[in-house]
């Protein structure tokens, strides 16, 4: 079998999975395996844009949560004005409509990482990695500061918001609305690393030099990247906000980026697939040992380790035949 | 004006404990070129050590010790067993592999120690306070720590310029290739930097014990702090941490004095305590931000 | 009056206290072959750093065709012109040898913030790259990933990525550098293959490639050049010896 075969079956062979669980959940009287499934899908799509940083533009960012917590915020503040009748700053009125919100959540991500960004990639390697890290930190302590947003306690949402026709208070239709949005980012994403901007970035991350020097003005296309990442997270956070109908600043917390991150390695850097694996590895771990002993931590150091050390491919990698 | 000088002196405290941190992560940084997320778990292990060694002891000086101790035999078995695998590798792995350490000290620490903060008495030899001038009493803990931390840099001082260790860690900071090349022993000196990096982290969390809570996930908090400081300062240089870690010392504790207050002269009094004090804890990474706009590099980036 | 493509006047750059180029002027005839060569430490790849826009000169002018290279940034000056290859060979080692050269092919497409369509089926890749390879020989290797290559398939590569964009002035800093008598052969002969399309800046240590190449050679001593003249007239030339015998 080949590479691209194994690969194509595998992300197939998950689709299904995904597509079929909600009925299974149902059968199995097991309802809150699609509550626990939307997380993982949700997860996923951070997770998958930060792949698109780290796997692909080279770009070691650990402040990624900042953008899923902006994304949650934006959906969680107009909410409130809009469920309390007052609106945002005395000029802007709140919204439960998640066709006007979460292009909102988006672009106020997107555009967050623009300002992040442009002021990040101006250093690079070692530097890079502490400011994105500094930067989020920075947007964590915003969040606390925002007592009328409930500050460190956090705000709670009265429903999830509206979409369309539809009813998101359902879980089951909630799951698929994920779903449908992880599938699209994915397809797009995979769309993207192999245009020609893709390949600009994925040179860009080898060799700036290089690709500098053959006239192309490497940073500025990894600007683009970590905007897009951005985006998909501030997806990700509007989505994540409505799931628990909560938002709080630990969604921005450091420790929000280093789980994201090791999504990321547990299903496979540079796949874009393999993250959705790692998220719902990551998830389900935490699931289940969690009933075992509440100090599951303490052995996912020391198995980060080995996964860095010997087996950098992930499980995405392993899964797949190597030609 | 007394609270000023009141202030002014917390945050050359603050400064103080930022330069412990960052003096031995600068150089890992330069010399090593390794990133090393897992530095605040060594001021988080001299805080509990010494908490706990202070708490059967009664003696802040063994407390002090056990935690140097501590510090320093927990930083060489990281080196030996985890980091002197990923000198080699890229900056990734090492993020990666290093935040696998602080999930498993922040665990290790919460099963020894359990969820509670724990809390450190103040030595009594050092407790009370000092009349300094006219109507400023400053506590005599934090002189202490001040001057400890004066010792401490005059002490690196002197290491760096007057010994040959010195020498070589300077050279190694500026030319890793050529040091090696002449025969140093570059293993010995990686361990041995390191060691010292963890030591300084060790004693910034043991004499951090007294002032604030002793936690599990204490030592991040500090370490992005420190990470601002070298990005200011710039990497691989002592002297640029010195700089950074003054500079986000004195900004830190001035803005969240003296900001809600100043705020307060054109807003309500409830807006401009959340506001001021919400700038203040930002106010760093906005100097931050500052100086890398003018300076990508930091105030004195070594030349590698 | 020589047609000049290259102008270097009074460059001057210090770090700290190390004075990396001092007073440096020579100027580069169009479709000549012009080596550097200089004692070791004399700045010479500081010279292409300065020229490719790696590092701002402290004073002094630089002028590609007559217009001031000055102030723009590396990838202007890529587009202006100028290419290069690296001491330590600089190509995209996680990419293919095929995504190697369609990069450097793209790169002179405008831009490329296109994000739909496979890079490897745009239409200059598909009429270019075949042609492109087989330029450096490479076509052979073309599925290989980029790092798998021989250092000298390495430096093929780059000089070939380097020569996708036309460039008007192709500087090479020591390609010879780690290549067996087999890899200096084949440089040799690519180099002169592509004498009559682009001028050629060459900054070399090899003294035998240096002579058989080079139309004019220019002698760097401690950031000056001291002297700018046919082979012949280098090899004569009493401050050059000196420079490089030391007292006689």
């Amino acid at each position: 079998m080949s590479e691209t075969l194994s690969k194509t079956v595998l992300i197939a062979g998950g689709g299904i999975c995904f597509c079929l669980l909600p009925w299974a959940a149902v059968l199995w009287g097991e309802h809150y395996l699609i509550s626990l499934f939307t997380r993982i899908l949700i997860y996923a799509l951070a997770a998958v844009s930060l792949d698109l940083l780290i796997g692909y533009g080279g770009l070691i960012s650990l402040g990624h949560a900042a953008f899923v917590g902006i994304g949650g915020y934006v959906t969680a503040i107009f909410f409130h004005h809009s469920f309390a009748g007052e609106p945002l700053a005395g000029l802007i009125p709140g919204s439960e409509n998640a066709l006007l919100v979460w292009p909102l959540a988006v672009l106020a991500a997107a555009g967050c990482a623009l300002l992040i960004g442009s002021l990040s990639l101006r250093t690079s390697g070692m530097h890079f990695i502490m400011i994105t890290l500094a930067f989020a930190q920075m947007l964590y302590y915003f969040a606390v500061g925002l007592e009328k947003y409930g500050g460190d306690d956090g705000l709670s949402l009265y429903s999830r918001n509206q979409l369309a026709g539809m009813d998101l208070g359902s879980d089951m239709q909630f799951y698929f609305v994920c779903l449908f949005f992880l599938a699209l980012f994915l397809f797009l994403a995979d769309r993207l690393v192999k245009s020609r901007f893709g390949l600009v970035l994925r040179g860009a991350s080898s060799s700036s030099r290089r690709i500098n020097a053959l006239g192309i003005p490497g940073r500025n296309y990894k600007l683009v990247c970590f905007v897009i990442g951005g985006a998909g997270a501030g997806l990700a956070g509007a989505l994540l906000v409505n799931q628990t109908e909560y938002v709080s600043p630990g969604l921005l917390h450091w420790t929000m980026s280093g789980e994201l991150m090791v999504m990321v390695l547990l299903g496979g850097l540079g796949t874009l697939f393999g993250p959705v694996l790692g998220a719902a590895v990551y998830l389900l771990l935490e699931e289940t040992l969690a009933m075992y002993t509440e100090h599951w931590m303490v052995y996912l150091g020391p198995i980060l380790i080995i996964v860095v050390l010997f087996a950098k491919r992930g499980l995405f990698g392993l899964l797949t035949i190597r030609e | 004006m007394i609270l000023f000088i009141e202030q002014l002196l917390n945050g050359l405290q603050l400064g103080i404990t930022l330069f412990l941190m960052s003096a031995g992560l600068t150089l890992v940084f330069g010399i090593m070129q390794v990133i090393n997320l897992a530095h605040g778990s060594f001021y988080m292990i001299g805080a509990y050590v010494g908490a706990t060694v202070a708490a059967a002891t009664g003696s802040f000086l063994l407390a002090v010790l056990a935690a140097l101790g501590a510090a320093g035999l927990a930083g060489m078995v990281v080196e030996l067993v985890v980091l002197r695998q990923l000198y080699k590798r890229d900056h990734l792995d090492q993020v990666l592999a290093t935040f696998g350490l602080i999930f498993f000290f922040n665990e290790m620490t919460r099963i020894l120690w359990g969820k509670q903060p724990l809390f450190m008495d103040m030595p009594v030899w050092l407790k009370g306070n000092l009349e300094l001038l006219p109507g400023l009493i400053y506590p005599v803990y934090r002189l202490a720590v001040i001057v400890v931390g004066i010792m401490v840099a005059l002490l690196l001082w002197y290491l760096f310029s007057r010994t040959r260790l010195g020498m070589q860690i300077r050279a190694g900071a500026s030319n890793r290739q050529m040091v090696a090349a002449l025969g140093v022993n570059i293993r010995l000196l990686y361990t041995l930097v390191f060691g010292l990096g963890t030591l300084l982290a060790g004693l910034a969390g043991v004499m951090a014990g007294p002032i604030f809570a002793v936690e599990s996930g204490m030592g991040e908090s500090i370490l992005i702090l420190t990470f601002v400081v070298i990005v200011i300062g710039g990497i691989g240089s002592v002297r640029g941490a010195v700089i950074g870690a003054l500079l986000v010392g004195l900004v830190d504790t001035l803005g969240r004095a003296f900001l809600p207050t100043l705020f307060r002269t054109f807003l309500s009094s409830a807006t401009a305590d959340s506001a001021g004090a919400s700038l203040a804890s930002m106010s760093i990474y906005i100097l931050m931000a500052a100086v890398l706009i003018w300076k990508p590099r930091g105030l004195f980036p070594s030349h590698q | 009056m020589a047609d000049y493509i290259l102008q270097v006047k009074k460059l001057c750059k210090s770090f700290g206290a190390v004075e990396a180029s001092r007073d440096l002027s020579f100027n580069i005839e169009r479709g000549h072959i012009h080596a550097l060569i200089g004692p070791n430490g004399a700045g010479k790849t500081t010279v292409l750093n300065l020229l490719s826009g790696e590092l701002e000169q402290d004073s002094g002018r630089i002028y590609l065709n007559g217009e001031k290279l000055d102030g723009l940034p590396v990838h202007k000056r890529a587009l202006a012109g100028l290419g290069r290859s690296f001491q330590i060979t600089s190509i995209f080692e996680n990419l293919s040898v095929s995504e190697n050269m369609a990069l450097a092919i793209l790169a002179g497409q405008g831009h490329n913030y296109r994000f739909w369509k496979n890079s490897m089926k745009s239409a200059a890749v598909e009429s270019s790259l075949v042609e492109a390879l087989e330029r450096v020989d490479l076509l052979g290797s073309a599925g290989q990933p980029a790092a798998t290559l021989s250092h000298g398939e390495k430096r093929q590569l780059e000089v070939g990525m380097a020569l996708v964009g036309r460039p008007q002035l192709l500087m090479l800093d020591e390609p010879m550098a780690g290549q067996g008598a087999g890899g200096t052969v084949a440089l040799k002969k690519l180099i002169r293959s592509i004498k009559g399309q682009t001028t050629i800046l060459l900054v070399e240590h090899d003294m035998d490639v240096v002579f058989s190449l080079a139309d004019q050679i220019s002698v760097i001593v401690y950031g000056h050049c001291i002297a700018s003249a046919s082979p012949e007239e280098i090899r004569g030339h009493p401050e050059v010896q000196h420079a490089y015998l030391g007292e006689q």
